[in-house]
């Protein structure tokens, strides 16, 4: 259960570095200069805007299903999500504003408000929640921040970073340390700890493309430590920052119409 | 008239196929739909009437916009049912082939003393979209509903629970009129037509405030109620809690009025474990004569959600993995003691992407007017999506 956890957490951390927008305050922080690294690594994965297609791939030793959606997202708080396959899923839309999410099922043409505690649901029977798409955890906010060594990843210069979550903070994880290149800020590899500083993911980041106006990571690979056979991958098959999106794309009425 | 909308319903399925066809090389067409496969087998413990039957179902979506202010819309569902439901109800092929709308858009394509094979065009319509403003011309469903069993609300087309296999539901015929007042606020109006020519028109105007979506209704239902009525969508304390409230007025008789509502709620625990409750009010099935086959086979209105003027229901729902998902319901009609009782458990697995099989039960037993009836429905369904 708590890997199970970890793992959404993994995802979470991801989810919310990538397709949302992480709030970040200008606060304290425990070392000026490791923060300063995750906050650009950070900034690199979201814009103004985003627009991106995606795919998760999630793979058991006897078993993988796949699933793919479009995303598009505004600031922190405006979110729309449409999922495009599997077949019996395509068409369903979940809208984010603020602290409201909808769901809305094209089949049934039934719209419903998601309550707070529907939010840790499994998000389409994915390893994610429905919390772990919209909420999130902030990797700026939520821990301290020190560079640990420095080292090449994948032929990268690298700052390696280890973030300890502040006391007060919500976060399912002990601490995880952080490859960051030192040119370009691109994030190539998370390991998560548990409380006991006992690993538990390894997440590489990989396929580095530049997607327009940036040079990122597009795809992503979180496999737990202990359990052979077992990976989630997702990757970015378009993505598109900064694009114009008004307020009123994320309202109640494209949510019934977008494709 | 009967006559004129087959006829009229013919020429615009007509040429929406030869529209379809025609553009589909151009591809701002949508397809989709699936085939599902259902034996089922029930039983009848005082009339000891057993029955097996065969479903095979297939569902075909289109759409096409030819641009974003356009939109046409066909869906129709093709069903070959064979066993001893049809061999043994002589007025079956009626009753699947009588289409409830305006329009007759149910045919039956074959049958025989244990088989029938139906088409029933279920949504057919045209929309166009101008800035805030939406009209939506044809077949097509109206779902008002915010609770997530008995919907007070839905007054176009009632939702029945237990029919499992058509979450889509019948479409009405007509009109509908949507204004969009801002990003989660509308305002809109509906006209339906059914197949004796009987009108409903209401209006909704729909908003969200503090965390809950509220919505507020009123209109006149088949010429024969008139309704005024509301529901909301909102939490407490994390917990889904949502509702719908209609009260009808007799058009004839000033002093036959029904209060309808049904108040409801979930919890979802961070293991996905969903905890579901709800309760339904029905002022005039006091008197209620309707069993549960009424319950199961009847629900044309909202007049007749239940069979007892109090009703309630708790659900769970358990996904043990992302393949496999079990869920139970429980409702009991009756108060203070429930002298009916229904048990629905559920089980789907996913055997690919796209092929998903399902074990479903349905238990009935109670006693309605000193009768005792005990009833059991079960279904293996595999369905293919597509």
């Amino acid at each position: 259960m708590l890997n199970h956890q970890n793992k959404r957490f993994s995802l979470l951390l991801l989810i919310c570095a990538l397709v949302w927008n992480v709030n970040v305050n200008a606060q304290k922080s425990y070392d000026i200069v490791a923060r300063d690294i995750i906050d650009h690594a950070n900034e690199l994965m979201r814009g103004n805007t985003s627009v991106s297609e995606m795919e998760m791939i999630i793979t058991r030793p006897k078993w993988n299903r796949t699933l793919r959606f479009k995303s598009w997202s505004k600031g922190i708080d405006y979110s729309l999500i449409y999922v495009t396959y599997p077949a019996k899923e395509k068409g369903q839309v979940f809208l984010k504003r603020q602290k409201d999410m909808w769901n809305y099922m094209p089949d049934i043409e039934k719209m419903i408000k998601i309550p707070p505690s529907m939010m840790m649901q499994s998000w389409m029977g994915s390893d994610l929640t429905n919390d772990d798409l919209v909420k999130g955890a902030s990797i700026v906010e939520d821990y301290q921040h020190i560079i640990i060594k420095e080292e090449e990843m994948d032929g990268y210069d690298c700052w390696v970073i280890e973030l300890i979550p502040n006391e007060d903070a919500v976060v399912v994880w002990g601490k995880i340390i952080c490859w960051v290149t030192k040119e370009g800020y691109m994030t190539l590899r998370n390991e998560y700890y548990d409380e006991d500083e006992y690993l538990v993911n390894i997440e590489r980041l990989s396929k580095i493309k530049n997607v327009g106006d940036r040079l990122m990571p597009t795809f992503f690979e979180i496999v737990p430590s202990e359990k052979e056979g077992q990976k989630t991958t997702m990757e970015f098959t378009e993505i598109k920052f900064n694009a114009p999106l008004n307020d009123s794309f994320f309202s109640i009425q494209n949510m019934k119409r977008i494709r | 008239m009967r006559l004129k909308s087959n006829f009229l319903s013919i020429i615009i399925a007509f040429v929406f196929i030869q529209n379809f066809l025609f553009l589909s090389a151009q591809s701002p067409v949508e397809f989709s739909g699936y085939l599902s496969e259902m034996p089922s087998y029930s039983w009848q413990k005082e009339s000891g009437i057993t029955l097996f039957d065969n479903l095979v179902h297939n569902r075909i979506n289109l759409a096409y916009s030819p641009n974003d202010k356009l939109r046409m819309k066909m869906e129709f569902r093709n069903r070959i049912f064979w066993g001893e439901t049809v061999s043994s109800t002589p007025l079956y092929k009626h009753i699947i082939g009588n289409d409830p709308g305006w329009m007759d858009l149910s045919f039956n394509w074959g049958s025989g003393k244990s088989y029938l094979v139906n088409t029933t065009i279920d949504r057919l319509s045209l929309e166009y979209v101008a800035g805030n403003f939406q009209v939506q011309v044809g077949r097509q469903r109206v779902n008002w509903s915010q609770t997530m069993v008995w919907n007070p609300n839905d007054i176009f087309n009632s939702y029945s629970y237990f029919d499992f296999d058509y979450v889509e539901r019948p479409g009405m015929d007509g009109v509908r009129l949507q204004y969009f007042t801002g990003l989660s606020s509308q305002f809109e109006t509906v006209l339906k037509v059914d197949v004796d020519n009987r009108l409903s028109t209401a209006a909704l105007y729909r908003f969200n405030t503090k965390g809950y979506d509220i919505q507020l209704i009123a209109g006149q239902v088949n010429q024969e109620d008139y309704i005024l009525g509301g529901g909301w969508s909102g939490n407490i304390s994390g917990a889904g809690f949502y509702g719908e409230v209609s009260y009808l007025s007799s058009v004839s008789n000033k002093n036959d009025n029904i209060l309808i509502t049904s108040v409801g709620g979930n919890y979802t625990f961070k293991n996905s474990l969903m905890l579901t409750g709800e309760y339904l009010y029905s002022s005039n099935l006091k008197d209620y004569e309707g069993g549960f086959a009424a319950l199961i086979y009847g629900q044309a209105s909202i007049k007749t959600l239940s069979i007892t003027e109090h009703s309630y229901m708790l659900s769970g729902a358990y996904p043990v993995s992302p393949l496999l998902s079990l869920s139970v319901a429980y409702m009991g009609f009756g108060f203070p003691v429930f002298n009916s009782f229904y048990v629905g458990p559920i089980i789907d697995y996913s055997i690919s992407d796209n092929l998903y099989i399902s074990g479903i039960f349905q238990i009935f037993s109670g006693e309605i007017d000193q009768q005792k009836e005990l009833s059991a429905l079960s279904f293996v369904r595999l369905k293919w999506s597509f």
